[in-house]
């Protein structure tokens, strides 16, 4: 078989020597690129089933010898494109607005968790907030990450109360006074330190895009499914994606009490700690970044999927998104911490300090959770059995 | 010449001596030459007429028995045929039955009341056809002949002919009495009601439980920024759509179709002579 050159720009065979190519008219290089059979063969697959495509001379497209779909060589090309992962390539001076530090600082360690607040001399810390151990020392702390800002606690203990009746309503599998006076005379209210992610996302985002729809005729339901290649170029800014930077303090809880009115920032000064603690970021920015980064990728690909509307799905097939002018801030949110033991468990709730938003997992009463089940399926029973029994005579 | 007229006479003569007899040979043995004769009370008629031969004589005597027994306890007849064929009489599946009621004189009272069970033992086209007329018309409503064959269907396609007729007499005496059929119920349809309720039952309790678990924990991870996107900060600069292929899949429709074989029923069906009024209905086995 005679040596061909393909075409770069519409990838069409041409033979060897021809300076311009036959299907296109875009001059081909003045190496010839030789192909053998089996790099032809190898080089492009077909979308719907997998097979070899073929260069079609007659269409000037690709043909599927097993499907007998045609594609035009340039969207193939592009559909075919290796995946690329998201860049999360952060500039190092994201960081420039972490510089001041704190004055010397009373830092209390848990012994049990390892867990560290800190307060502001005048507060002492009892016991541990995320663990309850009663183990904690007192040491003195210089050098500390000064927070960039702080939202100050607005829910009071009178607050917290209804905030906890509001929360065990129509939870019907709830223990009988589970949430007692003395637990919530005990709760503790702690600043968590977060870090503040402000980015663009911008670039190219490729999608797998179907529409379909059914017809009838004669016997036969049609189901007709069209694929598309969905392009889309665009970008989309973030501002105080929070990622908490506490170790001890579990994300999902933190993720739960979200989101903070954040125009309530105000600078960072000491005497908000009074009468609080504050807990000391073991998990700096570089450790957070991909987290945020996460978080904000899946929301930019989820609003341009639906910018597709009008395919009845749209998946993501190539991320071209990358991050530009990143910038992080600490700050210190406000987290009302309680830890409640039942039936040998330890049950951990937090309270959005600003909002009074309260999260966590309650305890089960096994003889609510056995009633709800029993008399929802002995009344059910009973109904049924009487329509059977009335209705197959 | 005169041998061509003759074998063309010979012919006309065969043709007009052999027509009826093909055509008599086509309809049932007591089937009257003239349709429109005078509808009379029969005498000493019997009550079961085993044509297709599947009923010992001993079976055939309790069945007699069993239909006098009703018979004089209503005052309405009931008489059981079977053939091999039903002879083509239409346009219902149910005429032979009429045909046969009707022709034979069967009837007591003024107005012929009574049921007809009717067994077609045609190997390519087994159906059995129930029928009532007179005072008994009204009870054969689509309902109460579905119920009859419904409860006689599984003798019968197990070949259990002999004790499907009985069960259908049984039936025609509550009908009789009660204009209705009542279907009794044995130990295993209480235990299906039973697992019925039970298991929906439970899928009620479970899903209740469910729902009540899930409210107890509202803890999630957040996956999305999309408290944190700058308003009307989303620009969409391009957007190129490409098409690639197409599938087209074809699927049978499905069309509803009634277990234990076809069924049909007829209402206000006539005899052939007319002056008969009809109704019941067929279900093949």
């Amino acid at each position: 078989m005679a040596d061909t050159v393909r075409c770069p720009s519409c990838n069409g065979e041409n033979e060897a020597g021809k300076k311009f190519c036959e299907f296109c008219g875009a001059e081909l290089d003045k190496k010839p690129q030789t192909m053998s059979e089996s790099e032809r063969i190898e080089e492009y697959k077909c979308p719907a089933c997998g097979s070899a495509l073929v260069f079609n001379t007659d269409s000037g497209k690709l043909k599927c010898g097993s499907c007998d779909n045609e594609y035009e060589v340039g969207t193939i090309k592009q559909y075919l494109q290796n995946k690329t992962e998201a860049e999360f390539k952060w500039d190092k001076k994201y960081t420039e607005n972490l510089n001041e530090t704190l004055p010397e600082m009373t830092v209390y360690i848990c012994k049990s968790c390892g867990g560290e607040v800190i307060t502001d001399g005048t507060t002492a810390a009892t016991h541990c907030p995320y663990c309850d151990n009663k183990v904690i020392i007192m040491e003195k702390l210089t050098g500390a990450l000064k927070p960039n800002g702080v939202i100050p606690f607005k829910v009071d203990k009178k607050g917290i109360k209804e905030k906890i009746a509001e929360f065990c309503r129509g939870k019907k599998l709830l223990p009988n006074n589970f949430f007692s006076q003395q637990m919530i005379d005990e709760v503790q209210g702690v600043y968590v330190p977060v870090w503040l992610f402000d980015g663009t996302l911008d670039g190219k985002v490729s999608l797998d895009g179907v529409t379909s729809s059914s017809y009838t005729s004669g016997n036969y339901r049609y189901t007709e499914t069209s694929h598309y290649l969905i392009e889309c170029d665009g970008k989309m800014d973030f501002r105080r994606v929070p990622v908490d930077g506490s170790a001890k303090m579990p994300d999902d809880l933190m993720n739960s009490i979200e989101p903070y009115d954040y125009s309530q920032i105000v600078p960072f000064d000491g005497q908000y700690l009074s009468g609080f603690l504050a807990d000391r970021y073991d998990k700096g920015p570089d450790a957070s970044i991909p987290t945020a980064s996460q978080r904000m990728m899946n929301s930019a690909v989820k609003a341009f999927a639906n910018a597709a509307d009008k395919y009845s799905s749209a998946t993501l097939r190539n991320n071209g998104l990358s991050l530009k002018n990143p910038s992080v801030k600490y700050v210190l949110l406000p987290v009302y911490l309680f830890n409640c033991k039942y039936g040998g468990k330890l049950y951990r709730f937090a309270m959005n300090g600003q909002t009074g938003k309260l999260v966590g997992e309650l305890p089960i009463d096994k003889g609510k959770k056995a009633r709800a089940f029993w008399i929802p399926f002995l009344i059910t029973a009973l109904i049924v059995f009487l329509i059977v029994f009335f209705l197959m005579r | 010449m005169k041998k061509v007229f003759a074998i063309i006479f010979i012919s006309l003569l065969l043709l007009v001596l052999l027509v009826p007899a093909a055509f008599a040979a086509s309809r049932p043995s007591w089937y009257p030459e003239d349709i429109y004769t005078e509808r009379t009370h029969g005498k000493n008629l019997p009550k079961v007429v085993d044509y297709a031969d599947i009923f010992t004589s001993s079976e055939e005597a309790a069945l007699t028995n069993k239909i006098n027994e009703i018979v004089n306890k209503y005052g309405y007849d009931i008489v059981i045929v079977t053939d091999t064929s039903n002879y083509g009489l239409g346009p219902t599946e149910e005429q032979y039955a009429i045909d046969f009621y009707y022709y034979n004189g069967y009837g007591i009272d003024d107005e012929y009341s009574g049921s007809v069970i009717y067994l077609n033992m045609d190997p390519n086209n087994r159906y059995i056809s129930n029928v009532g007329t007179g005072k008994m018309e009204k009870n054969y409503t689509r309902d109460t002949v579905n119920k009859m064959q419904d409860i006689v269907y599984p003798y019968l396609s197990d070949g259990q002919y002999a004790r499907a007729m009985e069960v259908n007499l049984e039936i025609i005496d509550e009908l009789t009495a009660t204009g209705k059929i009542e279907t009794k119920r044995t130990i295993g349809d209480y235990v299906t009601y039973g697992i019925i309720s039970v298991v929906v039952g439970l899928i009620v309790g479970g899903i209740n439980v469910s729902k009540q678990k899930a409210n107890m924990n509202r803890v999630r991870y957040a996956t999305y920024a999309n408290d944190y996107i700058v308003q009307n900060s989303f620009m969409l600069r391009n957007i190129n759509e490409m098409f690639l292929y197409r599938n087209v899949t074809r699927t049978v429709i499905e069309t509803q179709s009634r277990s234990g074989g076809g069924s049909s029923y007829h209402s206000g069906m006539s005899s052939s002579g007319g002056g008969g009024s009809f109704s019941g209905g067929s279900r093949h086995f």
